[in-house]
């Protein structure tokens, strides 16, 4: 009977995560092609559905519907495993996040560490895609992606660190509990600032776009992806955006927490106000050279962070 | 750690601001593009557009079939077919043809003709599936080139 009630359990969990994983998807689409169409002066889609909505679905349909390529001389095993193991990673993130105090798959005691730690797992799926493709453009890609990747890590770590010194609790339940008086962010506006700047990075998006740095290599890591390959890494992407916004939403926000309106309704507006900031960013700056992006995270970032940790641990020593 | 490193970081965070604060503006902007298909600009007046040819009051087409538009088209885009009735000196029009594939839309066809019997059109939406769809019949009036 119990173990009955768990396979329900989690069959309901799976489907669940899809639904929004899917949802997502065609929304956080739509939402950045509109954004970016506002932003420039243009109206963006507007054909398909109302003020275009159904964009997403009818450009899905395409790649589906597409040929699936394998060019020559890639190594096929890797070729074909890669878009995979960059996708379902983003499906394990889902597991930690508390959508309302009742909505969440499982609990871990160590959620947060197991989210960033799963985090990590797509970079090897970027690479394994850079690699395997065989073609200058996707191994530079790549390269660039794991160099930003390791290097973002360290702020994007220590910026959370001091959360979790304050909150004494690696269990997002209890991060999101504690912050029923006040949010966060008001203690913490530095961590959350250098927390975005490394959420971006991580993402790969501009202005930290190097791996997939259109106008210098064709498309990054994905150069050889096509159709539904394509489309898996693409959802990835945005997948990533939902889950980093709703980590900063959990973490310096106040995750469900919110007068009036149900939890979970209070959790996506935060949630989705963070991905328009996201989106926003993108069309609002130019690209940074490998260099700059190095000496960014190294000189500036990394430093800030600490020196925030520091103050962050002196302050809880004190009081 | 030196002046210039604090003074970078100022002016790395005022550039942020500054790229935040423009774009979003824009958002709120109205959009200066057209919808095409469903919006349209309005053309100028003296746009010249694919030619047609002109008809008087009683609706009859002014055309006299001498053939000078024929004769200047630098492309060699006309093709004027006639004939002359019995007992008449007159040629009269029988087929008119211009093919938009070559016509170079110079308009000296409208300045030669000696009756004023052309004009440039506002159509500028002349793209056809299959290039015989270019050539024109232009005294048969009604359809496309009106």
């Amino acid at each position: 009977m119990i173990a009955d009630s768990m396979i329900i359990k989690v069959i309901l969990s799976i489907a669940g995560i899809m639904i929004v994983f899917t949802i997502n998807a065609l929304f956080a689409t739509w939402l950045e092609r509109k954004v970016a169409g506002h932003i420039q002066l243009r109206l963006g889609p507007m054909e398909v559905g109302f003020h275009g909505i159904l964009q997403g679905a009818a450009d899905g349909l395409k790649l589906i519907a597409k040929e699936i390529i394998t060019p020559k001389g890639v190594d096929k095993k890797l070729f074909t495993l890669a878009p995979y193991l960059a996708f379902f990673p983003t499906l394990l993130m889902f597991v930690v996040i508390p959508f309302s105090d009742k909505l969440q798959v499982r609990d871990l005691n160590i959620g947060l560490l197991y989210f960033f730690s799963i985090s990590c797992i797509a970079t090897l799926g970027i690479f394994m895609a850079g690699w395997a493709s065989n073609n200058k453009y996707s191994l530079m890609g790549a390269v660039r992606s794991i160099a930003q990747s390791i290097a973002y890590e360290i702020p994007i770590i220590l910026s959370i660190l001091s959360v979790v010194i304050i909150t004494q609790s690696l269990k997002l339940s209890e991060i999101v509990n504690y912050q029923s008086k006040y949010w966060l962010v008001l203690v913490q506006p530095i961590a959350f600032v250098i927390y975005v700047i490394s959420a971006i990075a991580e993402l790969n998006r501009t202005p930290f776009d190097i791996p997939e740095a259109e106008s210098e290599l064709v498309a990054g890591f994905h150069t050889e992806y096509s159709g539904m390959r394509f489309a898996v890494f693409f959802m990835a992407e945005y997948t990533n955006i939902f889950l980093v916004s709703a980590m900063a939403t959990t973490l310096f926000l106040g995750g469900w927490r919110g007068p009036i309106l149900p939890p979970i309704v209070w959790f996506f507006i935060k949630t989705y106000a963070l991905v328009f900031f996201i989106i926003w960013v993108r069309w609002a700056f130019p690209r940074l050279r490998p260099d700059q992006l190095m000496s960014f995270c190294w000189k500036f970032l990394t430093p800030l962070a600490l020196l925030n940790l520091l103050i962050t641990t002196f302050f809880m020593k004190l009081f | 750690m030196n002046a210039s490193y604090f003074s970078k970081v100022n002016i790395g965070i005022k550039t942020v601001i500054k790229g935040l604060t423009l774009s979003i503006s824009y958002f709120f902007k109205k959009p200066v593009t057209l919808q095409y298909p469903h919006q349209k600009k309005t053309i100028a007046d003296r746009y010249k557009g694919s030619i047609r040819l002109k008809t008087n009051e009683e609706g009859a087409l002014k055309c006299i079939a001498c053939g000078s538009c024929e004769k200047i088209c630098p492309a060699g885009a006309i093709k004027i077919v006639s004939f002359t009735p019995e007992g008449s000196k007159k040629k009269q029009l029988s087929e008119f043809y211009v093919d938009l594939g070559l016509c170079i839309y110079c308009g000296l066809c409208v300045d030669s003709c000696p009756v004023d019997a052309i004009e440039h059109s506002k159509v500028y939406e002349v793209a056809e599936r299959k290039k015989d769809g270019l050539i024109l019949r232009l005294d048969k009036l009604g359809e496309k080139n009106v």
